[in-house]
């Protein structure tokens, strides 16, 4: 078992953000987490990266209690997330987001002898790019900023993955994006992530695009898991269909 | 491939000459001794040593970070000169200077664990708190001299006495040109660095930066020590140069103000602005008093209004200019 999550409760007020949550999560798994706006699916995401502390629970990785890690210390043991709205560095160049973040991972925060625009740290974040079928040439001279939409989401998400991490939360990867892109955006996401042998989750509110490339779907409803089952099963729960995804 | 690639992209910043360009800035200053009068270089020598403070600032500033205190660390700095030479006897500069740098690292270490957790506003206010407190206490203080301040006399360069009336000298314009060059160049190292960068990782977003694991609060410590560190020493070189101090030239809050004042003049582009904010300003300053000697200050003011109208990343963004 990679992540557990023991009977977790969450309040804010007299709002029920996570109501008694039981979650397992195997090595190497993709899974896809549906739920109408305010179910609980953000701060689940939140609460296991450390952001938010739950009112009560345990959270366990690889056998261990992290429930009272921070966010870099859950970062350090390897869970990483992408965010809905991307949180890249607006002003600085894409080539710069991608060197920066590998430094850290690189653990030379406190690298004083070096210089951290290198010939060589460049060629590595262009190769990392390429590997995410980023179109370096078309969006090498701009900053962050000035990337459209599905770029930003991309880098994102490559950011996340930058470290090799075990585990990565993707919150609402395709959220913003065209149609047309969605599907290729996840397939290079999720093609580049199995080659690192990463855990996914990830919170969507695309159906076609959560019965296209997750392995289990797990329903979020008023802070509750309704489902959790293979997608075809999910999808056909009664439920699930009259809370999150409509048709009864 | 990818190294065409990355020719094809032109990269910025990798052939870098600003090394070559600061030896160039302290020769051509070091020079001007022999070429510029008294007055011209004791307002150089004295931009040098505020310059050290803004030097402070622009590390704050590129984490995103001001300090309306930073007249503190300057004090500090200055008064552990005034006082060695005072109450150790000890007259060799290059001790007296060694214990500003030590007051300023000691205070802003234990300092930094209360202003670190805070940002903006509150950050920069709180700074001009503890300078205040820092002013009250030495103005409320005999022991400490005092409003008065300190007075220093004859110092000593590796034990070669040199008498009070000639505090303005060849050795104390070379200590403070060649002193201010190497934190110029160390700062230069330190922005280049992966440590330097994280601090621009911190200003544009620190949710991201906490995500990727980096320690924001020791991040933002170090900054802090660095920062108040030059400024100390800054504040002792201008003891040696000027060879006395008084809290009100130091602490009291509009000698902070007017170090950020500068700090948004200079803006935080590279390690140059600093220097060259202070001097404009030191000059502005001597010239407008003599000219206007009752409303130079709205000279001042009108300076900045232009600086932020026409140059709003600083004068630094003079020699940044990015070609299209």
């Amino acid at each position: 078992m990679l992540l557990e999550v023991k009977n977790l409760n969450k309040k804010f007020g007299s709002v029920t953000a996570a109501n008694n949550i039981n979650f397992k999560m195997n090595e190497n798994e993709i899974i896809g987490v549906i739920g109408a706006n305010g179910a609980g699916k953000t701060t689940f995401c939140n609460i296991i990266t450390g952001y938010l502390k739950p009112d009560s629970g345990a959270i366990l990785y690889e056998g261990k209690n992290i429930t009272k890690f921070n966010v870099q210390e859950i970062k350090n043991i390897g869970i990483h997330r992408s965010f809905q709205i991307p949180q890249v560095f607006e002003n600085l160049g894409v080539l710069e987001n991608i060197i920066i973040t590998e430094l850290v991972a690189k653990n030379k925060q406190n690298a004083f002898f070096e210089d951290a625009y290198s010939k060589k740290n460049y060629q590595n974040a262009i190769k990392l790019l390429e590997k995410f079928s980023f179109d370096v040439d078309k969006f090498k001279d701009k900053t962050v900023k000035e990337l459209p939409q599905g770029a930003r989401k991309v880098l994102d998400i490559l950011i996340a993955i930058i470290g090799k991490p075990k585990v990565i939360l993707l919150d609402e990867p395709t959220s913003g994006i065209s149609t047309d892109e969605k599907n290729i955006i996840m397939k290079n996401i999720l093609r580049a992530i199995k080659e690192f042998n990463i855990s996914v989750l990830f919170i969507e509110h695309d159906m076609e695009i959560v019965e296209k490339f997750s392995e289990r779907v797990v329903a979020f409803y008023n802070g509750e898991i309704i489902a959790d089952d293979k997608p075809s099963k999910v999808f056909n729960q009664n439920n699930v269909k009259k809370f999150i995804i409509g048709g009864l | 491939m990818a190294v065409k690639k990355l020719e094809r992209y032109k990269m910025r910043g990798l052939i870098n000459k600003d090394k070559l360009i600061l030896i160039a800035f302290l020769f051509t200053f070091i020079s001007f001794w022999f070429l510029l009068p008294d007055y011209a270089i004791n307002t150089i020598s004295l931009s040098f040593c505020n310059g050290l403070v803004i030097l402070g600032l622009l590390l704050l500033m590129r984490a995103g970070l001001i300090s309306f205190g930073h007249g503190m660390y300057y004090c500090l700095g200055g008064y552990a000169v005034a006082m060695t030479y005072n109450f150790l006897q000890i007259k060799e500069v290059f001790v007296l200077i060694a214990f500003s740098i030590l007051a300023g690292f000691i205070v802003s270490f234990f300092l930094g664990f209360f202003v670190r957790r805070f940002r903006g506003i509150f950050f920069a206010m709180l700074n001009l708190a503890l300078s205040m407190i820092l002013f009250g206490i030495i103005v409320k203080s005999v022991s400490l001299g005092s409003t008065d301040g300190f007075g220093i006399k004859d110092l000593t360069y590796f034990s070669h006495i040199i008498e009070d009336e000639k505090r303005l000298n060849i050795f104390s314009y070379l200590l403070i040109v060649l002193l201010t060059g190497l934190m110029m160049m160390i700062v230069m190292n330190f922005l280049k660095s992966p440590s330097g960068k994280m601090l621009e990782a911190i200003r544009e977003n620190e949710i991201r930066s906490s995500y990727l694991g980096i320690s924001i609060n020791k991040q933002i410590h170090k900054i802090y020590i660095f920062s108040s560190t030059l400024a100390a020493l800054g504040g002792g070189l201008m003891v040696i140069l000027i060879g006395h101090i008084t809290p009100e030239d130091t602490a009291y809050w509009t000698r902070s103000g007017e170090f950020v004042f500068v700090a948004i003049l200079s803006g935080s582009l590279n390690v140059f602005a600093p220097l060259i904010g202070s001097l404009f300003f030191e000059f502005i300053r001597s010239y407008a008093l003599f000219y206007f000697p009752n409303t130079w200050q709205m000279i001042i003011g009108v300076v900045l209004i232009l600086g932020i109208l026409y140059l709003p990343e600083g004068i630094g963004s003079i020699f940044n200019k990015r070609k299209k």
